[in-house]
C-alpha cells in the first residue's frame, strides 16, 4: 500500500515535471539513457544486420537455387518430425495402449502405424542412435559401445570423441600458454542423413540426438547430446559437500568434499577443471561460504552471487566462473540441492555442465546455437548424460530428487524442441528425449516385487513412476501432434526397449576360470580395467558392455591369438560355450546367444569392435565389476543398485517401438531404415552404403538390416572430423 | 519551494566548492561521473534486475536468429517482429527505475543548469534587464531602477505596454554580486546580478508565482507575493563549455560523461542495465 502510494506520488511528480519542464529537462540522465541507448543500439544493430542479410539474400538465393536446384523437387512431404523417446519399451507401451492410458499414441497408431523397431548390435544408445543417424551398423559408423579399448594399453577411451589440448605451447614461468586451439575429434564415422539433407538444400534442426559431440557442420542447427562432457572432462561427476568426515567415499560418478563449519558458516570450495594454462595442471577452485539460516535453509555465497538454498529443493542453474589466470575464465553451470543442515551439512551439486552461453567446448552447430537457445529460454543442461543417475545409485540423492532433476531437464528439452519445430517451416526436425531411458534405468526394480535392488529401498511409493512417465510422454506426443500439418510426417520412435537387470555376469571371471584369461602370478583379484592381467598369456577378455575381444596378435599390444584359423576356432569355441550359459544360482539361461561380430557388422571398422557380441537373456547383463574390467572370483551376482533396468541384452529381446502418422509398409522395420526413409521422403537419393530402405514403401522380404552382405563404406563419407575450437 | 531550493543550493554549493578556482569542465566531469555511479545504484535498487536481464537476453537471442535463419525471409521478418516486441519489453522494464531516477536527476540537472546554462557578466559587458508586470493597476512609468555602484544604465528604459514589460540596458563597470532595486513609490523588489569570472549559480529569472521559473532558478529567492512585478529577468550570456578542447553544450557533456561512467562501472557495481 505504502509502496503504491510512493509510486503514485513519484508518477505525479514526473508527469508534472514533464509538462512543466523546459526542453533540457526532457532528458533525465543515465536512467533514461540506459534504457533508450541500449534499446536503440540493439534495434540499430538488429535492423542493420537484417538489412545486410536481406541485401545479400538475392545473391544467396541465386547461389542456393543453382546449387540446390533439386531441393524439395521430389519431396513427398513438407516436414519430417522425429520424436525419439530413448528406451521406450514395446511391452509396456502395448499394455498401456490396451488400457487406454496413451490416447495420443493410440491415435497415432490408428491414423498411421505402430510397429516394433529392430535395434542395433549391441542394444546400446550410442550404437543405436549412430545407426539411426547414418543408416549403417557399427562396422560402418565405428561406435560399438560407450567405451572403446586402447589397443596398446587395454585401457578405456570414450568411443565417440577425443578432446585434446594444443601441442604447441609458450612457456612463461609457471604458465604454459597454448599457441594453438584445443582439438576436439569426432570419432563416429560415415555421414549422418541430416548432412546429406543439408547438401541437398534441406535445413534440419537436430536436438540432443546421442553421439553428436562435437557437432557436425551441416546445413542446419544442432545441439549435442550423449558424450558431451562436463567441465571436468568426464561424462558427469556430481559433488557432495559435507561436514561429515566419516562419510564413505563415493565409489562411482561422484566426488566428496569435506567442508568445515564454524558456527553457522560452512566454508569450502568447488573443484573446477584442471588449469590447462598452468604447467602443474592444478585443479581450479572456487571458494564458497554457506550460511545456515535455519534447519531448512542456507545461503550460499559464491563470489558476488548469493543463492538461497532450501532443503530438498533445486536451485536454478548457477554460473560457476573459474579463474585460470591472465583474465581467462572457464565457465560452467550447476544446480545445488541442500540435503541437510544437521547433524551434518550436506550439499549436493550436479556435474558442472558446460555453460551454453559461453561454451568451453563446441556443443552446438552453429557455435552460437547453444547461446541462442540459452538467451531465449535460460540456461539448460548440456552434459551428454545430463540426468545424474550416479547420485541415486550411490544413495546421495533419493528417488524424488532424481525424478525432479530428470523432469527439470526434460522441460528444458521440450521448450527447445517446440521452438525448433516452430522454426522448421519446411525440412527436418528431430529431438531425442533421455528421461525415458534414465527413469527406466533407475525405477525398473519397482515393477518387480522380487527384484534384488528393492532390498532396503522404498518400492511401493514408486510403483507408478514408469507408467506416469509413459503417460507424460504421451502428452508430449499429443502436443506435438497439434503442431503437425497434413503434409508432415511425424514419427515417434525408440532406439531399443527395456528389461529388468536382476543379475550380473562377469564374463572376465568366466574367461579366467575357463583358461582364456590369465592373471599375473600372485594376483587373485585385479583392479579396474585389468590391472594384474597377464596379457601375453590371455586369449580373450570382455570389455565394456558390448562383448568379448580376442587378444589378437598384431592388433592388441600383447596379442596371442593368430589371425586366421586360430582366431576363427577360438571365436567359435567361445560362442558355443557361452551361448545358453545357465546361472547356477537359479538355473535360468543367462545368455541366449553370443553373436559373431563378423556376421553382424559390415563396413571398414568391423575389426575395431568386439569379436563376439553378448546376447544376455532378460534379467541379465554384464555385472558392474565385469563392465569395468575387474577380475575377481564371482561370475554371477545380484544387482542391488538403483540402476535396475537395462537394455544391453540380446538385441532380439529389446526391440524399440515406432509410431508414424503414415502406414508403415515394411514388415520388420529397423533403425537402419530410418535414414533411408527420411531421405526418401525428401526425394533425396540414399547413398549406396546404406542398406536399409524406406519404411513407407512396401516390402515383402522384411528389412535388410541384421546380417547384411559385406559392403565397403562409401569412400566419400567422412572418416574423421576434427573440430577446432577457441578458448 | 524557496526553502527546498536553499537546502539544495547549500548541498550543491559544497559539491562545487572544490572546483571554484578551476576550469568549469572539471566540475561537470566530476559531477557527471558521480551522477553516473549514483544512478547505477539507484537503478539497481529500484529495477527488476532479473526481468531486465531476461528481456535483454531475448533481444540478443532474436538477434542471433537473424544469423541462424538468414536464408529464410519469412523467419527473418518473424525475427524482426520478435526483436521489436522484446525491445519494448526491455524498455518497459526500465520505466520503474526511470520513475525513481527522475527526481534526483531533475534536481541535479537544475543545479547544473544554473551554473552551466548561463554565465555571469564580465566587466565591460552589457545586458538587458526585463520586468513583466501583470497587475493592470500598475503603470509602467511608475517603476524606476536603482543601480548600485559598478553598474551603469546604458540607455533609457524601454516600456512595451502591449506586453506589460519594461526593459533596461545596463553595463557592468566592476566585478561583484550586485543587487538591483526596482522601485514603485514606497515598494521595492530586488534581483541579483552577477559580474564575475568564476563558476557560480546564476538565476536568469525570478518570478512571483510561476513554479516553472522557480524550479529552474533555484539560486535566488522568488519575488514576494505582494510585489508589483511578476517576473524579472536578466539576459545573461550563454556559457560556452569546452571539454578537453571540444566545445559543446553542457547537457551533451553531462549525457556523454555520465553514460560512459555508468556503462564502464556497471560491471563493478554489478548492475544489469
Amino acid at each position: 500500500m505504502r509502496r503504491n502510494f510512493c509510486l503514485t506520488i513519484l508518477t505525479a511528480l514526473v508527469i508534472f515535471m514533464f509538462f512543466d519542464a523546459q526542453p533540457a529537462l526532457a532528458y533525465i540522465g543515465p536512467g533514461a539513457g540506459f534504457a533508450f541507448l541500449t534499446s536503440f543500439l540493439m534495434l540499430f544493430a538488429s535492423f542493420f544486420m537484417a538489412f545486410v542479410t536481406m541485401l545479400t539474400l538475392p545473391i544467396r538465393i541465386l547461389f542456393k537455387s543453382f546449387k540446390h536446384r533439386k531441393a524439395f523437387a521430389n519431396t513427398k512431404t513438407n516436414r519430417v518430425v522425429i520424436l525419439g523417446l530413448d528406451g521406450l519399451e514395446p511391452t509396456i507401451t502395448e499394455r498401456l495402449l490396451k488400457e487406454g492410458k496413451l490416447p495420443n499414441l493410440q491415435q497415432l497408431k490408428e491414423q498411421g502405424a505402430y510397429s516394433h523397431l529392430q535395434t542395433s548390435y549391441p542394444a546400446l544408445s550410442p550404437v543405436a542412435w549412430s545407426a539411426f543417424a547414418t543408416g549403417v551398423n557399427a562396422g560402418g559408423h565405428n561406435i560399438f559401445d560407450f567405451l572403446s579399448r586402447h589397443k596398446q594399453s587395454y585401457l578405456p577411451e570414450l568411443s565417440s570423441s577425443k578432446v585434446g589440448s594444443s601441442t604447441r605451447c609458450l612457456s612463461l614461468g609457471q604458465y604454459e600458454i597454448p599457441l594453438g586451439k584445443p582439438i576436439v575429434k569426432f570419432l563416429r564415422r560415415s555421414k549422418s542423413f541430416w548432412t546429406i539433407l543439408g547438401q541437398n538444400g534441406i535445413f534440419s534442426h537436430v536436438l540432443r540426438v546421442p553421439i553428436t559431440f562435437p557437432p557436425e557442420k551441416f546445413n542446419g542447427a544442432m545441439l549435442s547430446a550423449m558424450c558431451a562432457p562436463d567441465l571436468w572432462g568426464t561424462q558427469g561427476t556430481f559433488s557432495l559437500f559435507t561436514t561429515d568426515d566419516s562419510v564413505d567415499p563415493i565409489k562411482e560418478g561422484g566426488d566428496t568434499s569435506i567442508v568445515s563449519r564454524q558456527g553457522n558458516k560452512v566454508t569450502g570450495f568447488i573443484k573446477g577443471p584442471e588449469n590447462s594454462i598452468k604447467k602443474n595442471k592444478e585443479q581450479m577452485k572456487l571458494p564458497f561460504v554457506a550460511t545456515i539460516v535455519s534447519d531448512d535453509e542456507a545461503e550460499l555465497q559464491l563470489g558476488k552471487q548469493k543463492i538461497t538454498l532450501k532443503k530438498n529443493t533445486y536451485t536454478d542453474w548457477v554460473e560457476l566462473k573459474f579463474k585460470a589466470g591472465f583474465g581467462i575464465k572457464v565457465q560452467g553451470i550447476a544446480r545445488f540441492y541442500l540435503l541437510d543442515t544437521k547433524p551434518h551439512f550436506r550439499l549436493y551439486m550436479t556435474p558442472i555442465n558446460i555453460d551454453p552461453e559461453t561454451p568451453a567446448l563446441p556443443i552446438s552447430f552453429p557455435f552460437f546455437y547453444s547461446v541462442y537457445l540459452s538467451k531465449l529460454f535460460g540456461k539448460y543442461a548440456t552434459l551428454g548424460l545430463a540426468e545424474d543417475t550416479w547420485s541415486l545409485n550411490e544413495g546421495i540423492l533419493n528417488e524424488e530428487a532424481f525424478l525432479e532433476q530428470a523432469y527439470l531437464i526434460h522441460e528444458e528439452r521440450e521448450k527447445q524442441f517446440f521452438h525448433a519445430l516452430e522454426k522448421t517451416k519446411r525440412g527436418f526436425c528431430a529431438v531425442v528425449v533421455d528421461a525415458t531411458d534414465r527413469i527406466q534405468h533407475m525405477f525398473f526394480r519397482t515393477l518387480e516385487d522380487n527384484h534384488p535392488a528393492n532390498k532396503g529401498k522404498e518400492t511401493e511409493k514408486y510403483k507408478n513412476v514408469i507408467e506416469d512417465m509413459y503417460i507424460r510422454m504421451d502428452g508430449l506426443v499429443g502436443r506435438t501432434m497439434e503442431k503437425i500439418g497434413k503434409d508432415d510426417i511425424f514419427i515417434v520412435m525408440s532406439d531399443h526397449g527395456f528389461k529388468s537387470f536382476r543379475r550380473g555376469i562377469n564374463l572376465n571371471v568366466w574367461l579366467k576360470e575357463n583358461g582364456y584369461l590369465t592373471l599375473k602370478e600372485g594376483v587373485e583379484t585385479t583392479g579396474e580395467f585389468f590391472q594384474g592381467v597377464d596379457w601375453p598369456k590371455t586369449k580373450a577378455y570382455a570389455f565394456g558392455l558390448a562383448g568379448i575381444y580376442l587378444n589378437v596378435k598384431g592388433r592388441e599390444k600383447d596379442g596371442t591369438v593368430e589371425k586366421g584359423a586360430e582366431y576363427e576356432q577360438l571365436k567359435a569355441e567361445l560362442i558355443e560355450k557361452l551361448s545358453g550359459l545357465t546361472d547356477p544360482g537359479n538355473g535360468d539361461v543367462a545368455i541366449t546367444e553370443m553373436y559373431d561380430a563378423q556376421k553382424i557388422y559390415n563396413g571398414p571398422y568391423t575389426n575395431d569392435g568386439p569379436d563376439i557380441i553378448s546376447g544376455y537373456n532378460e534379467g541379465y547383463r554384464i555385472s558392474w565389476n565385469g563392465a569395468t574390467g575387474v577380475v575377481d572370483d564371482v561370475i554371477f551376482d545380484d544387482n542391488t543398485k538403483a540402476w535396475s533396468g537395462d537394455h544391453c541384452i540380446d538385441p532380439k529381446l529389446v526391440p524399440g517401438v515406432i509410431f508414424a502418422n503414415r502406414k508403415i509398409e515394411m514388415g520388420k522395420p529397423s533403425l537402419l531404415d530410418i535414414a533411408p526413409t527420411v531421405l526418401d521422403l525428401f526425394g533425396v537419393q540414399k547413398p549406396g552404403y546404406m542398406r536399409g530402405r524406406s519404411i513407407f514403401v512396401g516390402d515383402t522380404n522384411g528389412a535388410a538390416n541384421v546380417a547384411l552382405p559385406k559392403v565397403v563404406a562409401d569412400s566419400k563419407a567422412p572418416h574423421e572430423e576434427v573440430v577446432e575450437v577457441s578458448g | 519551494m524557496d526553502l527546498i531550493n536553499s537546502i539544495l543550493n547549500a548541498v550543491f554549493g559544497l559539491v562545487f566548492m572544490p572546483f571554484t578556482g578551476l576550469q568549469p569542465y572539471w566540475a561537470i566531469l566530476c559531477v557527471s561521473i558521480l551522477t553516473g555511479v549514483a544512478m547505477l545504484f539507484i537503478f539497481k535498487a529500484t529495477s527488476d534486475q532479473g526481468g531486465i536481464k531476461r528481456a535483454k537476453n531475448l533481444v540478443k537471442g532474436h538477434f542471433l536468429a537473424i544469423r541462424l535463419y538468414k536464408d529464410d525471409l519469412g523467419l527473418m521478418f518473424e525475427t524482426m517482429k520478435n526483436i521489436i516486441v522484446s525491445n519494448l519489453l526491455y524498455m518497459s522494464k526500465s520505466l520503474r527505475p526511470m520513475l525513481f531516477l527522475t527526481i534526483p536527476m531533475g534536481i541535479i540537472l537544475v543545479q547544473l543548469g544554473t551554473r552551466y546554462e548561463y554565465r555571469p557578466l564580465h566587466v565591460g559587458e552589457t545586458t538587458v534587464i526585463s520586468m513583466r508586470i501583470e497587475d493592470p493597476a500598475v503603470r509602467l512609468d511608475e517603476v524606476e531602477i536603482e543601480l548600485p555602484d559598478g553598474l551603469l544604465l546604458d540607455m533609457p528604459p524601454l516600456r512595451i505596454e502591449s506586453l506589460r514589460e519594461l526593459n533596461w540596458r545596463i553595463r557592468a563597470e566592476k566585478a561583484g554580486s550586485f543587487e538591483l532595486g526596482f522601485k514603485r513609490g514606497e515598494a521595492t523588489v530586488h534581483k541579483q546580478l552577477l559580474v564575475q569570472e568564476a563558476l557560480t549559480p546564476v538565476a536568469a529569472e525570478i518570478a512571483r508565482s510561476n513554479i516553472g521559473v522557480k524550479l529552474m532558478n533555484p539560486s535566488e529567492a522568488s519575488i514576494p507575493q505582494a510585489a508589483f512585478a511578476s517576473v524579472i529577468g536578466i539576459d545573461y550570456p550563454k556559457r560556452d563549455l569546452e571539454v578537453f578542447g571540444i566545445s559543446m553544450h553542457w547537457l551533451v557533456a553531462f549525457f556523454v560523461i555520465s553514460l560512459v561512467a555508468a556503462f564502464s562501472l556497471k560491471g563493478i557495481v554489478g548492475v544489469e542495465v
